[in-house]
């Protein structure tokens, strides 16, 4: 099988065009595992860094902040035609949904 | 041994002062509205932006939504209904307290708003996760239960 090649696109048109060539040629795999990163990164960040800072850290807080804000990114993706499909966005709003229940249902925080 | 002991007075602790029913309806409504807001914003903004395939298309999203939108708009329809009807009971005399059966009637339109906005939520999640049918329903009786128990508690104790 041969991969199309970045000279078939117009990349000057900007560097949203090489992260679409990239999603194309890996069957939409880039975009989900780039906000999977993404919210990686942002949960273990703050849980470690609130652990380092206060001295004590909270998992459900670091996931309900990672949910936001990759759910924040995934919404600000969307307005890039071709990068992102509808199936990733509502993954991504519902584990904000769950993580909004979540914290709105326990008292401690 | 001697932590399990710390561990099971501190749930006890945390049961007794715990989740009050006054918490649990706030909560779910806040929960509710911070949801629809959230929708909100993602359609809004998709739509400002001229976004080609918009969430709105989607079905899922579209029924969440309108079904999110609706128990909420009706939450305060039927949060008025229960205030006339707590109005135009009069108490009737008790040992030591007075009954008003009215609370019942409330106690029934919280946990119906509590469990339609649940349905919408969690059934968004569940839609998109591929969760088992069963382990919703599940979930939902254990809401349920917990709401009554709750209720019971609330009428009770005053609590």
């Amino acid at each position: 099988m041969t991969y199309e090649t970045l000279g078939n696109r117009n990349a000057s048109k900007g560097i949203q065009e090489i992260f679409i060539y990239v999603n194309d040629v890996t069957n939409n795999v880039f975009t989900p595992m780039f906000l999977f990163s993404f919210f990686l990164i942002v949960f273990l960040g703050s849980y470690f860094t609130a652990e380092r800072v206060r001295g004590r850290g909270d998992w459900f807080i670091s996931f309900i902040v990672a949910g936001y804000t990759t759910s924040g990114l995934a919404i600000i993706l969307s307005f890039i035609p071709g990068l992102i499909d509808i199936t990733t966005i509502i993954v991504t709003l519902s584990v904000s949904f769950i993580g909004t229940i979540i914290l709105f249902l326990t008292k401690e925080r | 041994m001697e932590n399990s002991k710390i561990r099971k007075i501190n749930l006890f602790k945390m049961n007794k002062k715990g989740q009050e029913f006054r918490h649990f309806i706030v909560g779910f409504l806040l929960a509710g509205l911070f949801i629809y807001a959230m929708l909100s914003f993602a359609l809004q903004s998709q739509t400002d932006n001229s976004v080609g395939n918009k969430l709105i298309n989607n079905q899922l999203i579209n029924r969440t939504y309108s079904s999110l939108g609706g128990n909420l708009s009706s939450s305060e329809t039927l949060a008025t209904s229960s205030k006339g009807t707590f109005e135009n009971e009069t108490p009737t005399a008790s040992f030591g307290s007075a009954n008003l059966f009215s609370i019942k009637g409330i106690a029934q339109t919280i946990i119906t708003m509590i469990t339609a906005i649940y349905n919408v939520t969690i059934g968004l999640a569940a839609d998109v996760f591929g969760v088992d049918r069963v382990v919703i329903l599940v979930l939902a009786s254990i809401l349920i239960f917990v709401g009554i128990f709750m209720i019971w508690r609330w009428v009770r104790f005053a609590d």
